[in-house]
């Protein structure tokens, strides 16, 4: 029976905590009265109990009859794998639903969306959204821009993690333990955005596109990752190379990159979502509008209509922007969704030696 | 006859050591607790059906049995349950003591300390009541047949009675076991034997017990009373002036002068130590009385009480433990009790801490006993004398063996490998030092010189001339650091930062976790890899795309959720108006993004975890509930370790792209989190140097979460990060 004491602890507490938190600061505004969290502290532990307690007596008496009928008839019991099926189709529904609904709405009658029909099929097909979309020439740019940025920032970036990783491999490699403490120190201890801000402004690199691609070009979490994939290798591999007489450089380049084009390949993946969704540092160091990636550029577009009142937008063509934003926003997305699952196992692969060697 | 302490392997702390898991005592304690909730609200509704002071002390009357009863159940469980699961030095201890005959007992002894408070009580009672309702008949009594100063006297007597009494009586309540732990540890010990053998009794006597177990406990319950009062909870000074006035009235005749002086010097000391609800505005001078200022009064009030709660309880508990263990003789052996007071302190904060913010406080209790528990088996050693020395020499492994650790054994054999090589190394292996040039300068750039820039935060704010030229800010270079903390826009960014990465943590921690044993408990192997792909998907998605979403999504007129909501008849919802709606809208957003790929990591590890002995819990018919919390659990404990180890560095960090995304300018008190604030201060407002400061402020913070955290975990005997 522990378990469901802990399990009736911990929904108590995972309702109690954050509504005393949220509480105390709506008392001290005035807005709720100081006995709430008596109540908060009485009844909820009072409904979590015992109501846990009664809905443990139903599961109890269900799963009984349950094997009962089990026993009858011969089978053996699989109520739970049917339940957890369930309940994982659940969240699939969850992750997936946003995304069939945007995909409706880029694609519908922007009539129908402001009738607030659409739901998960489009109402009154049509691509005008996306031919708008695509016949912005601010928008395109974006678009090509960013996936320069991406490609440009992912072989820059790979490159860059290969040859900071593979040194570190030798254990014989005199000052090892030093470089690698320093390479590590930084993912504990950032400086923070304004001295890199003074950095680059005495850089004269603020407002130029490299600025986009070089100060975050290394993440020492993903040359970790190929360190350890690097260890993997086995070192027998090497030393045979060596002996026939190549050198280090000739090693990386001939035995351990075409072993580890998987990954290369998950790395890749990392750094390119990473580059496609960030817009932080376009954000930060970047004014001139010609170098926004498409991030930024929505990040924008979102926020001009967000600050658009009602009224204008009655004026305006009624639930267009909608659409259009819809559509920009599968523009924006759909690249990396349909490369991803294609690399799962890469990258579940990557994250694992990541986290086993982090 | 020489005797030293010694442990039987001579490796320390292995052999002293706790067995039980933590699951019997959360039981336990839950088992009595569940009593708890339902009592009062039972009573309340009672009262507010009835109303009236019958319904009230039947109300308590039924909540104190139910307590007391529960109560000691809870500890006579405990007592037998954690004796049984201690081994000391290689020795298991038994608990000889039954369930029954330790319930009787206990209930015996409490209801007797019970009875003695049931004697001092009413009298306590009696004296509260007449100083409080009959004081002008007493006074007149006094003043009418006795001179002056005896009535001065018998009153002043009277107030130390009062105060006394009534906090020895509080004490009684806040701690009603408190006269019977020496009897209950007496019992306990003369129970309790390795190897079931009948064991000696604690040595200690009634006095010893008296003075180290009482006392502090009396102490530890009257110290914060004490301290309340002083501070002014209850209006006292009222009283004693009435009281006075009606007094000295009284006494019509005669020199008023020195008691009137007299009084005046009380009644300062009264007014500077007894705060005052009731006090006339106009007199509450900051200056002369600092007491009178209500906000004042609270937080004195909340140090001195966090005071005797955080060092006091502890430094008694530690006290009561040690007196207790060095009095105990097993089988003729003597029980010691190695630990210092500040490891013991470490470990109660530690464990308070970490538990209570991973937990709720229902199963936080039982884990943090559990964990005083095993610190108590730890650190308890067996005294062993010289003649069972030889018989137990026997057994110890050559030290040399065990000093000489595999390290020191590798370090020797590659040092004698590598001496020769060394000539010909740089030749060798120039190249490396090649490769590395780019990724070291790159480091040394974009990471190390401006962390020389963090300087800025302590001199003035200016970007325009050379750093080092800038003179050095006032206040020692910590003007930034102040104005950022007077400042209500950084308060608000650190409480937001703060509240936002509690709920994350509180929420979107343990989401993976589950979401990993569902997967894994998936039966369906097409189906487990076709929703792992899904779950994957949100996190491909940039913060930018999920806040459009989310704007169509929760939009109140159009959006799928509410439309949603409307069909099923409820009322909308709509989270970019409202902060509270907002900043749960936040958190799910979070658990939704991050769950899903943070699965990865628990599935590899429990992909880790030994398949015999999920063979073995099947052979043993156990359910997958039972496999889930006895071996998926225990397995992927480390890695929860080290992920809650990172995520606690980043309590004070904080993300950018996800509030920046999701805020507006409505909700932006609470979505304004600390990386908000310096890019719309700094980088926008040019505060420059207020804004490093704050980032300084923040990695500092960060850091010493992480170590923190790191060295509680390796405290605790787990992996570390570093």
């Amino acid at each position: 029976m522990d378990w469901f004491y802990i399990i009736a602890a911990g929904i108590a507490a995972a309702i109690q905590i954050p509504w005393t938190v949220v509480t105390i600061f709506r008392v001290r505004d005035k807005k709720a009265n100081p006995w709430a969290l008596i109540v908060i502290w009485i009844v909820v532990p009072f409904l979590v109990y015992w109501l846990s307690f009664i809905l443990g007596v139903f599961i109890a008496v269900f799963s009984l009859v349950w094997q009962l009928l089990n026993i009858i008839y011969g089978k053996k019991p699989k109520a739970g794998d049917w339940m957890i099926a369930f309940i994982c189709t659940l969240i699939i529904v969850v992750c997936i639903l946003p995304l069939i609904n945007i995909l409706a709405r880029s694609l519908s009658d922007a009539e129908a969306l402001m009738r607030s029909e659409v739901f998960l099929w489009p109402k009154g097909w049509n691509f005008d959204a996306y031919k708008r979309v695509l016949s912005d020439a601010k928008f395109t740019w974006a678009l090509a821009w960013t996936a320069f940025l991406t490609v440009a920032g992912v072989v820059l970036s790979i490159f860059i993690t290969t040859i900071a990783a593979y040194p570190l491999i030798y254990d014989n490699l005199k000052g090892r333990a030093v470089i690698n403490t320093a390479i590590i120190f930084t993912m504990y201890f950032g400086a923070g955005t304004i001295p890199m801000y003074i950095l680059l402004n005495d850089l004269n690199m603020l407002d130029t596109w490299p600025v986009l691609l070089v100060p975050y070009c290394l993440s020492v979490f993903n040359m970790i990752i190929m360190r350890s994939f690097f260890y993997g290798i086995p070192d027998s591999l090497r030393e045979s190379a060596e002996i026939d007489g190549a050198g280090p450089v000739r090693v990386l380049v001939s035995i351990y990159i075409p072993l580890s084009t998987s990954v290369i390949a998950t790395l890749s993946l990392f750094y390119a979502v990473g580059r496609w969704n960030s817009y932080t540092d376009a954000l930060y160091f970047i004014s001139n509008k010609t170098y926004f990636p498409i991030q930024l550029l929505l990040y924008n577009l979102l926020k001009s209509l967000q600050s658009i009142d009602p009224a204008q937008e009655v004026v305006r063509t009624p639930g267009l922007s909608e659409t259009l934003r819809m559509a920009a926003v599968m523009f924006a997305t759909v690249p990396i969704l349909l490369i991803y699952p294609w690399l799962q196992r890469y990258f579940v692969a990557g994250v694992t030696l990541g986290s086993e060697k982090g | 006859m020489q005797e030293k302490t010694h442990s039987l392997w001579e490796t320390g702390a292995e052999d002293s050591r706790f067995q039980g898991a933590p699951v019997s005592q959360i039981g336990h304690r839950l088992m009595c607790l569940a009593a708890f909730p339902g009592v009062p609200a039972a009573a309340l509704l009672v009262i507010l059906k009835f109303g009236g002071y019958k319904a009230l002390l039947s109300a308590i009357i039924t909540f104190g049995v139910l307590c007391f009863i529960c109560g000691t159940v809870t500890s006579a469980l405990r007592i037998k349950w954690g004796l049984g699961g201690t081994y000391v030095d290689g020795v298991t201890l038994n608990y000889n003591g039954g369930f029954k005959e330790t319930f009787l007992y206990l209930l015996k002894t409490r209801l007797l300390s019970l009875l003695a408070m049931a004697v001092i009580a009413p009298a306590a009672l009696l004296l509260l009541f007449g100083l409080y309702t009959g004081t002008a008949s007493i006074a007149d009594f006094l003043t009418e047949k006795l001179p002056f100063w005896v009535g001065l006297i018998v009153s002043g007597i009277f107030w130390v009675l009062l105060i006394v009494i009534g906090l020895a009586l509080l004490a009684a309540i806040v701690s009603p076991t408190g006269f019977a732990s020496a009897a209950v540890n007496r019992f306990v010990y003369r129970r309790t034997s390795p190897a079931g053998m009948p064991a000696d009794p604690n040595k200690s006597g009634f006095i010893g017990n008296f003075l180290h177990i009482i006392v502090p406990r009396i102490m530890i319950t009257t110290i914060p009373v004490t301290i309340t009062l002083m501070t002014g909870l209850i209006p006292l000074r009222q009283h004693s002036e009435e009281f006075m006035t009606r007094y000295l009235s009284l006494y019509g005749n005669g020199n008023k002068e020195p008691a009137m002086k007299i009084w005046t010097m009380l009644q300062n000391i009264v007014h500077r130590g007894f705060s005052v609800l009731d006090v006339p505005s106009d007199t509450r001078d900051p200056h002369a009385y600092p007491f009178y200022q209500e906000t004042t009064t609270i937080i004195w009030t909340a140090i001195l009480l966090g005071i005797a709660f955080l060092v006091l309880w502890p430094w008694y508990r530690y006290r009561m433990m040690k007196w207790e263990i060095n009095n105990t003789v097993v089988d003729g052996y003597q029980m010691v009790f190695k630990a210092r007071m500040n490891d013991y302190f470490l470990q109660w904060f530690a464990q308070g801490f970490l538990v209570i913010i991973t937990l709720g406080l229902y199963g936080a209790l039982g884990f943090f006993r559990t964990s005083m528990w095993k610190f108590r088996v730890k650190h308890t050693h067996v005294f062993v004398p010289a003649s069972a020395q030889a018989k137990r020499d026997s057994y110890i492994v050559s030290a040399d063996e065990l000093n000489m650790s595999w390290r020191a054994k590798l370090r020797s054999t590659i040092n004698a490998t590598s001496r020769g090589k060394a000539k010909s190394y740089f030749k060798r292996y120039w190249t490396l030092y090649a490769l590395l040039v780019i990724p070291l300068v790159y480091i040394l750039i974009f990471k190390y010189i401006p962390m020389l820039f963090i300087q800025i935060g302590a001199k003035e704010n200016n970007i325009v001339f050379s750093i080092w030229d800038v003179p050095w800010a006032k206040n020692f270079g910590f003007e930034h650091f102040i104005t950022a903390f007077d400042s209500t826009a950084f308060k608000q960014a650190l409480r937001n930062t703060l509240v936002l990465n509690g709920l994350d943590l509180v929420f979107g921690f343990p989401m993976p976790i589950v979401l990993a044993i569902l997967l894994n408990e998936l039966a369906f192997k097409k189906f487990k890899r076709f929703s792992q792909t899904i779950f994957y998907m949100p996190h491909f998605l940039s913060w930018v795309i999920i806040a459009s979403l989310s704007l169509q999504l929760f939009n109140p007129s159009s959006g799928l959720i509410n439309m949603f909501l409307q069909r099923l008849g409820l009322s909308g919802i709509d989270p970019f108006n409202l902060p509270f709606q907002w900043v749960i809208m936040f958190v799910f957003l979070g658990v939704w993004q991050s769950a899903g790929w943070g699965t990865i990591i628990y599935l590899a590890a429990i992909t880790n975890i030994n398949p015999e002995l999920y063979e073995a819990a099947n052979v043993d018919g156990a359910g997958r509930m039972r496999k889930i919390w006895h071996i998926t659990l225990p397995g992927l404990r480390p890695t929860i370790i080290i992920l809650l180890i990172m995520r606690m560095g980043g309590i004070i960090g904080s993300d950018f792209e996800r509030p920046y995304a999701l805020k507006n300018t409505i909700i932006s008190n609470w979505s304004d989190v600390l990386s908000i604030y310096v890019y719309e201060y700094g980088l926008r407002g040019q505060k420059y140097s207020l804004t490093a400061s704050v980032g300084i402020f923040q990695s500092v913070v960060c850091l010493i979460f992480l170590f923190g955290a790191n060295a509680l975990a390796k405290k605790f005997g787990e992996r570390g990060v570093m």
